[in-house]
């Protein structure tokens, strides 16, 4: 006779196992801090550029009135530029992020300039939610879930200080705040290839006749260098957009087997740069590559760079 | 003799969480997850009617996504180019193509009466640039929701030329000289393949600059001026053409020979062939 209360037991066990082993089992922060370099580079780009354009748009003869981005992009969009509009406290406000966020990539005060830097990071994004182009949104994600795990630890002034202080000082300890973490980017950055995939698959025409590409090339505006010649070499073009098409999908699926995992990131960093050369979206190429990086374990960081992996944990 | 440093010891493993404190964030990730899936879903151009109702009476959902940014679909697609319905979009106007480029042009009255037409986003701007990103996603909110008789576009499209006057000086310049202001799609060559046009035909379109003024297509027009009260105003008109495509192609540019074999599916007759 079946046994199926044991059956349920041992699955349900089984799950609570597995579901433990993914989200708390202790990790080294490393790849973390990788990441925090990274997305810190890139949110200084994006809120940097609004520098020479505050009045702009913000001011208060700005492109942007509150009251009609509010009536565009719904109404829970909390921003503190929504108060201010004179130049004074708009310089002002956009130098103390700037500050924040140059405090939060060198990974001073990491604990609390990580959860400042989303904060005030936002704070433009829900104030021109009608200018985000495709890579805030990606920014916005990988700068929250670093502000929950211990992006600070390693690669850092904090981790420097601390080493100062007290030579004998350990090095970053494997927690499971940093597992956490990267699971986080892990899995939102696959459910971001997987709706991509989805997005071109989904009605989209010119992604499965193969002529998405074509067409990117023809965007004399946005395409880094010129490719119209290619349309001469239409299986170039066909293959390459069902080369971006199922490279997505691979992603989305694929990335969790380790067999596979290296492959595929080899294979992100050209179909990045490929990308961004068609499109000229070089900061959304680099946010979702330095995603794909999440996946990149610590002792790979190690090995990568030569340095000598920590004795493991006790 | 100097001594060897001492190796750094291994790094001891942070406390591992309690029953309860997992429980605890097992609970957040499941809500987490759950309003990210749900928001994703409501978000994309299809979504079921469980998807709405789920997005429109799950308590929270809407500002917990907003106020985290993650409430859009994700479905980048970075082009959906058709040449026979590029204007053609979503009665809420979620789908905001990411595969044109947009200009707003102002004629600008000079003091000696001329006019000097100034084109937004300038060369100032690198072409990679988010802030040339950032002029083109406004200029083509402003495009769609035009398309879609928004009267929010008129407001920003009159905000617009507002700080483009305020910007070149145009009304302190010419007190009551109208500015001409129009917001413009930038149609793209159509290089495809397809049945009814030949390899030379396809090479006569390569020839032509793709920055030519006439892939233009003028979408919405407005003239903004100051009234006598030095306060703006601006009145929309319709817009001068609706259609674009080059008057011809330059005969004296050499003329590429194609040599690939053509595969592509038809998409259409093209906006300038």
């Amino acid at each position: 006779m079946i046994d199926a209360a044991g059956y349920c037991r041992r699955t349900t066990s089984r799950f609570i196992e597995a579901w433990n082993a993914f989200w708390f089992s202790p990790s080294d922060p490393l790849p973390l801090a990788v990441l925090r370099w990274v997305v810190g580079l890139l949110a200084i780009y994006i809120v940097g550029s609004f520098g020479f354009e505050l009045l702009r748009y913000f001011g208060s003869v700005g492109m942007l009135p509150i009251e009609t981005i509010r009536e565009i992009s719904g109404p829970y969009r909390v921003s503190l530029l929504d108060y201010f509009s004179d130049a004074t406290s708009l310089y002002l406000i956009h130098g103390i992020t700037l500050l924040v966020l140059i405090a939060f990539t060198v990974g001073f005060q990491t604990r609390w300039t990580s959860i400042l830097s989303f904060v005030l990071y936002m704070t433009y994004f829900h104030r021109a939610p009608i200018l985000t182009t495709v890579v805030e949104p990606v920014v916005a994600m990988l700068l929250l879930y670093l502000a929950i795990g211990p992006s600070g630890a390693a690669l850092s002034v904090d981790a420097w200080l601390r080493r100062r202080k007290s030579p004998a000082t350990a090095a970053a300890a494997p927690s499971y705040q940093a597992t956490l973490a990267l699971r986080l980017i892990q899995v939102h950055t696959a459910i971001i290839y997987f709706m991509m995939f989805a997005g071109k698959s989904h009605g989209n025409f010119v992604w499965w006749n193969g002529n998405a590409v074509g067409w990117l090339t023809a965007r004399p505006g946005a395409a880094l260098v010129d490719l119209r010649w290619l349309y001469q070499w239409q299986y170039v073009l066909n293959f390459w957009t069902m080369a971006i098409v199922a490279f997505e999908l691979a992603f989305a699926l694929l990335i969790w087997n380790r067999t596979a995992r290296p492959l595929l990131i080899f294979t992100s960093a050209v179909m990045w740069t490929g990308t961004a050369l068609l499109t000229g979206l070089v900061p959304f190429c680099l946010a979702m590559f330095a995603a794909g990086l999440a996946f990149v374990s610590a002792e790979q960081w190690n090995g990568l760079c030569g340095c000598e992996a920590p004795a493991a944990p006790k | 003799m100097p001594s060897a440093p001492r190796p750094a010891p291994p790094p001891q493993t942070a406390p591992a969480p309690t029953s309860g404190v997992r429980s605890v964030i097992s609970y957040l990730l499941f809500i987490h997850f759950f309003f990210l899936l749900v928001g994703i879903k409501a978000s994309t151009n299809t979504p079921s009617a469980l998807d709405q109702d789920l997005s429109n009476k799950v308590p929270g959902l809407h500002a917990y996504l907003q106020l985290l940014g993650m409430d859009l679909s994700y479905m980048v697609d970075l082009t959906g180019y058709d040449p026979e319905s590029h204007n053609q979009f979503s009665e809420e106007g979620q789908f905001v193509p990411e595969d044109t480029d947009y200009v707003v042009e102002a004629d600008i009255p000079q003091a000696d009466g001329s006019m000097r037409t100034i084109v937004w986003p300038t060369d100032e701007y690198a072409r990679a640039s988010i802030g040339r990103t950032r002029w083109q996603r406004l200029v083509s909110q402003a495009v769609i929701l035009s398309e879609i008789d928004d009267e929010n576009a008129a407001k920003l499209a009159h905000v617009i030329a507002r700080r483009i006057m305020a910007e070149t000086g145009c009304g302190q310049a010419s007190k009551q000289k109208a500015m001409n202001v129009r917001f413009r799609r930038r149609l793209l060559q159509n290089l495809i393949p397809r049945p009814e046009v030949t390899w030379d035909q396809l090479a006569e379109e390569y020839a032509r600059d793709p920055r030519d003024p006439a892939y233009l297509q003028t979408s919405l027009e407005l003239v903004a001026y100051l009234t006598a009260n030095d306060e703006f105003e601006s009145t929309s008109k319709k817009a001068a053409s609706n259609t674009a495509a080059p008057a011809g192609s330059p005969k004296s540019r050499p003329r590429p020979r194609p040599t690939g074999t053509p595969t592509g599916t038809p998409t259409g007759t093209g906006a300038s062939s």
